[in-house]
């Protein structure tokens, strides 16, 4: 089952009344709708409250939601509206972009958001990130090569079983054992926190 | 055997954030995440990891960013699972046009019944009057003279009730404040507005 065959199942349980199926859908996209809306939105709480409200105006439209774009590019359009609507209503400044917005995809970071990071975030975040990228580093190649070709170049784990000449199967274990080694590093750091 | 299942469990959390999880395995995970929030923090890390990977930013709030997403829908009112199920094309059609024949039969039985004088308007004030007045029925032209008012009365409330202009407007109001099926419609409030005006 493809990303957006995955969606679809959840998006259909959401319009049967599962919100836990939402819960998974928003753990899933978070991140990327923050950064996203960061754009736009300069004060970090801010951008957080406008990503919430886009995600909760999502789940009021769901039932308006037809699947004919994927889940992540309708919520991607809600969430650039909520953000542009927040600017007019608060008159606020947005962020300065130079990446085409018109359609989802990957772009430059160019906020001022680590400055607005209280200074024991800035220190967690460096702390977990040393750790990731050291941990990356240790770990076997065959894994450390799944993970990389999924997280930084996005391939499928059908094309990574092309690149790497294994089963897809192999592939899904391989990126799961790295995650399994990369968790373990940070679940204790984060407990701490 | 406990910890096999849990470590199952976690991989079916990493296909799922890649999107490759297959189906049978998606309902299952879906199930056993609405009771369990510990493999949900583990989906919030792993999503962290993926963060810190393609280095983007990191970001120290997934648990608290959801809850709040998750408390404001548990007290929404317009969840999926609460408003009413979206009705199939013919049927959202076919709804207006069986209201407005509902509308029109409910003032023919009122009209066939002869109810129109006791339920509205000036030709029940006047039956009030005459009926409660012995003195009228003693003298007949104060009583003829009732009795022309009264029907001049109903005849106004039928021709006020059967006026296509007010109907229309009245079913007009009535599907602006009932949930509306195909938007609302931008000039409703003047239709009414004139249809005030002209009583």
């Amino acid at each position: 089952m493809d990303n957006r065959g995955s969606d679809e199942l959840l998006v259909e349980r959401v319009k049967a009344g599962d919100k836990h199926a939402f819960d998974l859908l928003v753990l899933k996209y978070q991140h990327r709708i923050v950064k996203l809306i960061m754009r736009y939105v300069r004060d970090p709480a801010e951008a957080l409250d406008v990503s919430q409200e886009a995600f909760l105006k999502a789940y009021r439209a769901i039932p308006n939601f037809r699947g004919d774009s994927a889940f992540y590019t309708w919520m991607y359009r809600i969430a650039i509206n909520t953000a542009k609507n927040h600017i007019v209503a608060g008159r606020r400044r947005p962020l300065e972009y130079s990446a085409d917005i018109s359609e989802p995809g990957e772009f430059d970071w160019h906020t001022g958001l680590q400055d607005h990071d209280s200074p024991e975030e800035v220190a967690l975040g460096e702390e977990l990130r040393e750790m990731v990228e050291q941990t990356l580093q240790d770990l076997p190649d065959d894994l450390r090569t799944a993970i990389t070709l999924r997280e930084l170049d996005g391939l499928s784990y059908e094309e990574i079983a092309q690149v790497m000449e294994c089963p897809v199967g192999t592939v899904r274990s391989r990126i799961f054992r790295a995650r399994e080694a990369l968790d373990e590093k940070i679940r204790h750091v984060m407990s701490d926190a | 055997m406990a910890a096999d299942v849990n470590r199952n469990i976690e991989e079916q959390l990493s296909a799922f954030l890649d999107g490759e999880l297959r189906k049978e395995e998606l309902e299952l995970l879906v199930r056993r995440l609405e009771r369990d929030d510990q493999y949900r923090a583990t989906l919030a890390r792993y999503s962290l990891i993926g963060n810190i990977v393609r280095k983007d930013p990191v970001q120290m709030y997934p648990k608290r960013f959801r809850t709040g997403v998750m408390d404001a829908i548990a007290v929404d009112s317009s969840a999926p699972g609460v408003t009413e199920k979206q009705l199939p094309f013919m049927a959202q059609w076919k709804r207006p046009f069986v209201s407005a024949a509902a509308v029109l039969l409910l003032f023919a039985a009122i009209s066939s019944l002869g109810l129109f004088d006791r339920v509205t308007g000036p030709g029940e004030q006047l039956r009030q009057v005459a009926s409660a007045g012995a003195p009228a029925i003693a003298n007949p032209a104060v009583s003829a003279g009732f009795a022309n008012k009264q029907r001049e009365g109903a005849v106004r409330v039928r021709q006020a009730a059967l006026n296509p202009q007010r109907l229309t407007s009245y079913m007009v109001s009535h599907r602006e404040y009932s949930k509306p099926l195909h938007g609302p419609i931008a000039n409703s409030r003047i239709v009414i507005q004139q249809a005030r005006f002209e009583e």
